[in-house]
């Protein structure tokens, strides 16, 4: 009990010396509109930012915002998704923060309680939701246009006429994801093969090595991680002679010749949404596109690509971006014969997220 | 043996003040080594970490929150080991019961009024929990299993078990195909306190860790778990049926634990996720085992424990180091208890 | 046949981690400790001698580092769980947690870098074996030694003296303190040489298994080894069991879904902890394994 009392002595000490401390904290907002004179964005990771791969996107996202908007950006790693994240935001806003960025679907319902609690901070978020809404905006980039391209150069590229892909949990951006390289590969080849292998987690780099290598033992040349962590994949790649992509972000500084290219989390689409809202414009909004919205984008092509491939890639880029090609305009037909979309029906964004089976000619099981 | 004792006596870190000083100075002062090496003010650092769980009603929320699922987490960890035995899979158990209870609320207890739907969420919560630690038990009992790796084994099939429901039949169907349940029915949500996280949870906890101590030391089926885990040959011979009591301890730590999952759903969560509660009960398994098993003491372990978290997300935000940063300052206070802290009691 | 191979070689790469964290921690627990921090002192070595090895290019130079810091991390457990006889779980937990914090922190500038060696090393005319030839005997160093480690461990446990002395203090310490040995420095030494044989375990996950360093890379192996000690009763000579058969249910895991078997991919993904926890339940219905007495007292 003395211990106790003496514990107690000390936690005393502790608040009296923050009660001479807090009156300093003053308000930033003025024009009543979110965001409005931000110094601050607060970026919310559920990894950590040195991955090469989803939180590694949001390290040029910080650089392009220091430079271009001209405001502090920080970041709060390895955040989980539950309500933890409630007093993680809190936490970002008692120190100054105006712009809150969360990046993981898991954030989104706490969001929404805390922009409804913060009128004058500007949230805004990646997944699609319909929780959106006031100071809640949606920057949605779209994974399906990268990844179609990247099906259509792996297609080209391969040897074997067999692609691997690393998935990790089949959350709807990995299913949208192998679904579109599926796509994007047939149609090169239509009867192209796509080994799919879950391993249920994000970064356990074992693991990655055992599917890779076994991926490659089964006749991939071609391998397409949706994981956090690239590296280790590369690296196998690298040993054992045969090419991969990356995932979600630009890491073709780590193998230039192993590396053929990633989908990538782009900002060009942000960066003028972002400058408005801090210039004291905000606007609610919901944005889905990939290319041509500048929210996703092919990252650099490696150097083993021949020039003719490059670009013919970036022709099919452009093709995209012109809608002469919907990734996801009907017939699809999933693994089981079933229809998913019907001949020359385009889909929305959301009908898309939707997506829970694996079209015709992956190799692999969604259950 | 009694040498030995008295050297201990005239030991230096017998003062109780001077260990509480090196408590609190040595990770601060290792902790500036490395901020200095960085380039980061200490000074701002360390104030964060007064301001950070100090600051306002709701950052001592926060630390108040993480203690609720600590001090029951830790209580599933503690009952267990007075009668001899290991319960490493507080997890699981939880989860589990987070999974159960999210179920049950968002269906069958939907139009239920509150006053009755839940206190029987909280009896379904225990059910599961006692549940998932009674396979562990029957493992035990039956076939001579050994329970802390039964239970650390169920923790990890116990994650993707959740993970074949969340993405399977529990996901909820506007929920954008995201791996979640349907959200519980709002009337049935445990009330929150003063604008913060904080809801009637905390005041569950804090009765089943008094429970738990009054079981323990000051009744007679309390005695028995503790002669029980002092010496089982011993309890044999006095006619205590060694296999049953420990069974039932087992199943009620579990069911401890399940309770904890149901306050994480019908207090701060909602519905169940693949993170939630996640490394809470590895977590309170550590709250248990830095002060020895006590019930009582858990109780500030596991507020220490919340505030270093709530102080470390304060401080990484401040300086903008890694979250790695703050894993080191955290282990760095609690090695530093575990080096100097309270003698080790003898039961 | 190139299944065969596929499946061996994928057993042993991913079973040798474990192997050498699970040796390890045998010898703490035969000595009365039982180290969780097994999984910290993994992942120092993992971290400590990948950035050796990136510099140097020598796998032995990266090994020894490791092994040095490794054992300095198994002395913190040492000290806590023998001097201060604190909780020696919880201590472990601790431990973990420190080692996650500083690997990332320190291994930052590492996680982009690239090995630039290649360790295999062929043992001449055993190569040439089809099957076995590329898998088991077209290793790297450190997976030959794992192959012997076991026996090794098995020798000094139960034909020197200093094993028996150091099973001597697991079982009874005051018959070893009456014979004249101080049985804290035999714990000390068990504990330390775990940390030393896992951190071993860590350089073969880094260098030799995935290429890389990356932050957490060890990601419950460690845990799980020393989980798994019980499954080999306390006895050396089985610590092929449980590190294979992990192995093997990480490769299946894998190989299952390469070849489109349909089987759930949650049920793939839990198999490493079926089939050990079968294992455990056909060992213990045959024996009674053979705990050391100072553990009873702890658990």
């Amino acid at each position: 009990m003395k211990k106790l009392f003496a514990c107690l002595l000390v936690l005393c000490l502790c608040l009296s010396l923050v009660a001479c401390d807090s009156a300093e904290q003053g308000e930033a907002a003025n024009s009543g509109k979110p965001g409005a004179g931000a110094t601050k964005m607060g970026i919310i990771l559920g990894g950590s930012r040195d991955d090469y791969g989803f939180n590694y996107s949001f390290v040029s996202l910080a650089e392009q915002v220091e430079e271009e908007v001209g405001i502090e950006v920080v970041f709060k790693e390895n955040v989980p998704q539950n309500s933890d994240y409630e007093g993680v935001v809190e936490e970002l806003i008692a120190q100054g923060c105006t712009i809150i960025f969360p990046t993981q679907f898991g954030y989104l319902e706490y969001t929404k309680a805390l922009a409804d609690r913060h009128p004058e901070v500007a949230f805004y978020s990646i997944p699609i939701t319909d929780y959106n809404g006031g100071n809640f905006s949606t920057i949605h980039g779209e994974l399906q246009e990268p990844w179609y391209v990247m099906g259509a150069l792996a297609a080209e590229f391969s040897e074997t006429g067999k692609l691997g892909f690393i998935g990790s949990m089949p959350i709807p951006d990995v299913i949208v994801a192998v679904n579109a390289y599926t796509l994007g590969a047939q149609s090169v080849k239509p009867d192209i093969e796509v080994n799919a292998v879950f391993t249920g987690s994000w970064a356990d780099t074992g693991l990655q090595t055992t599917s890779c290598n076994q991926l490659i033992d089964a006749g991939c040349d071609v391998i397409a991680p949706f994981q956090d962590t690239i590296k280790t994949i590369v690296e196998i790649c690298d040993s054992r002679d045969v090419h991969c992509f990356g995932c979600n972000a630009d890491a073709y500084e780590l193998n230039p010749s192993t590396w053929l290219s990633a989908c990538e989390n782009a900002w060009g689409g942000f960066i003028p949404v972002l400058k408005e809202t801090v210039a004291g414009n905000y606007e609610c909004v919901d944005m889905r596109g990939g290319f041509e919205m500048g929210l996703s984008d092919i990252a650099t092509l490696g150097d083993d690509i021949p020039q003719e491939l490059k670009d013919k890639t970036m022709a099919l880029r452009q093709s995209i971006i012109d809608d002469e090609i919907h990734v996801f305009e009907g017939p699809v037909i999933a693994q089981d014969g079933s229809v998913v979309f019907e001949e020359g029906y385009k889909p929305t964004t959301e009908e898309i997220n939707l997506i829970n089976v694996l079209v015709k000619g992956i190799n692999g099981t969604l259950n | 043996m009694k040498l030995q004792l008295l050297d201990k006596k005239t030991h230096l870190l017998d003062h109780m003040w001077l260990r509480i000083l090196i408590c609190f100075l040595a990770p601060i002062f290792l902790f500036g080594i490395l901020l200095v090496s960085q380039g980061i003010s200490p000074i701002l650092a360390y104030k964060t970490i007064v301001t950070s769980v100090f600051g306002s009603t709701y950052t001592i929320g926060e630390v108040v929150v993480r203690a609720t699922y600590l001090i029951l987490t830790a209580m599933a960890a503690i009952l267990p080991a007075r009668v001899g035995l290991a319960n490493a899979g507080g997890e699981g158990q939880m989860t589990i019961a987070a999974t159960a209870v999210a179920v049950a609320g968002s269906t069958i207890f939907a139009e239920v009024p509150a006053v009755i739907a839940v206190p029987l969420l909280f009896v379904v919560g225990m059910l599961a929990g006692a549940a998932w630690a009674g396979i562990a038990v029957i493992c035990k009992q039956l076939l001579n299993m050994n329970e802390i790796l039964c239970t650390i084994l169920l923790n990890y099939i116990a994650e993707y078990v959740i993970c074949f429901l969340l993405y399977g039949v529990l996901k909820d169907p506007h929920g954008w195909n995201y791996p979640q349940t349907v959200e519980v029915a709002s009337h049935l949500r445990l009330p929150r306190y003063f604008g913060t996280r904080v809801t009637f949870g905390i005041f569950i906890a804090l009765a089943v860790a008094i429970l738990v101590w009054v079981v323990l030391y000051k009744t007679r089926v309390g005695f028995t778990m503790r002669t029980v885990g002092g010496n089982q040959t011993a309890a044999r011979f006095s006619g205590v049926r060694l296999k049953r009591v420990q069974s039932l301890v087992f199943a009620a730590s579990g069911a401890i634990a399940g309770i904890a999952g149901t306050i994480l759903i019908l207090g701060v969560e909602g519905r169940m996720r693949t993170d939630a509660g996640a490394t809470m009960g590895f977590m309170g398994f550590l709250t248990a085992g830095m002060v020895g098993n006590s019930p009582i003491w858990a109780i500030p372990s596991a507020l220490l424990i919340g505030a270093l978290d709530v102080a470390g997300n304060g401080v990484e935000i401040a300086t903008g180091l890694p979250a790695a940063t703050m894993q080191i300052l955290i282990m760095l206070v609690l090695l530093t208890i575990m080096a100097v802290g309270g003698k080790k009691k003898h039961e | 046949m190139n299944d065969l191979i596929t499946i061996l070689s994928s057993t042993i790469s991913a079973g040798t981690p474990i192997l050498f964290a699970l040796v390890g921690d045998l010898i703490g627990q035969r000595a009365g400790i039982i180290s969780l921090n097994v999984e910290g002192c993994m992942l120092v070595g993992a971290c400590a001698g990948f950035m050796t090895a990136a510099t140097t290019g020598s796998l032995l130079l990266a090994t020894l580092v490791a092994m040095i810091f490794g054992g300095l991390l198994a002395l913190c457990q040492a000290f806590l769980a023998i001097t201060r006889k604190r909780n020696m779980m919880a201590s472990g937990f601790i431990l973990n947690f420190f080692a996650v914090g500083l690997t990332t922190f320190f291994g930052r500038n590492f996680l982009g870098r690239s090995l630039g060696a290649d360790f295999t090393w062929d043992i001449p005319i055993l190569c040439e074996i089809p099957v076995l030839g590329p898998t088991v005997f077209s290793q790297d160093p450190l997976t030959y030694f794992s192959y012997l480690l076991p026996i090794l461990a098995w020798f000094f446990l139960t034909r020197t003296k200093s094993g028996l002395l150091l099973c001597s203090v697991g079982e009874a310490p005051e018959v070893t303190e009456a014979c004249g040995y101080h049985p804290k420095r035999i714990q000390y030494a068990a504990v330390i040489a775990a940390g030393v044989l896992a951190a071993i375990g860590g350089v073969q996950m880094s260098t030799v298994y995935t290429i890389s360093w990356a932050n957490d890379m060890v990601n419950g192996r460690g845990f799980i080894a020393s989980a798994v000690v019980v499954l080999c009763a306390w006895k050396a000579e089985r610590a092929y069991i449980p590190a294979y058969i992990f192995g093997l249910a990480q490769a299946l895991q894998v190989f299952l879904q390469v070849k489109g078997v349909p089987i759930s991919m949650y049920v793939t993904m839990m198999m490493p902890y079926l089939m050990t926890l079968a294992a455990l339940a056909i060992i213990s219905i045959s024996k009674k394994p053979a705990m050391p007495e100072k553990l009873k007292i702890i658990s």
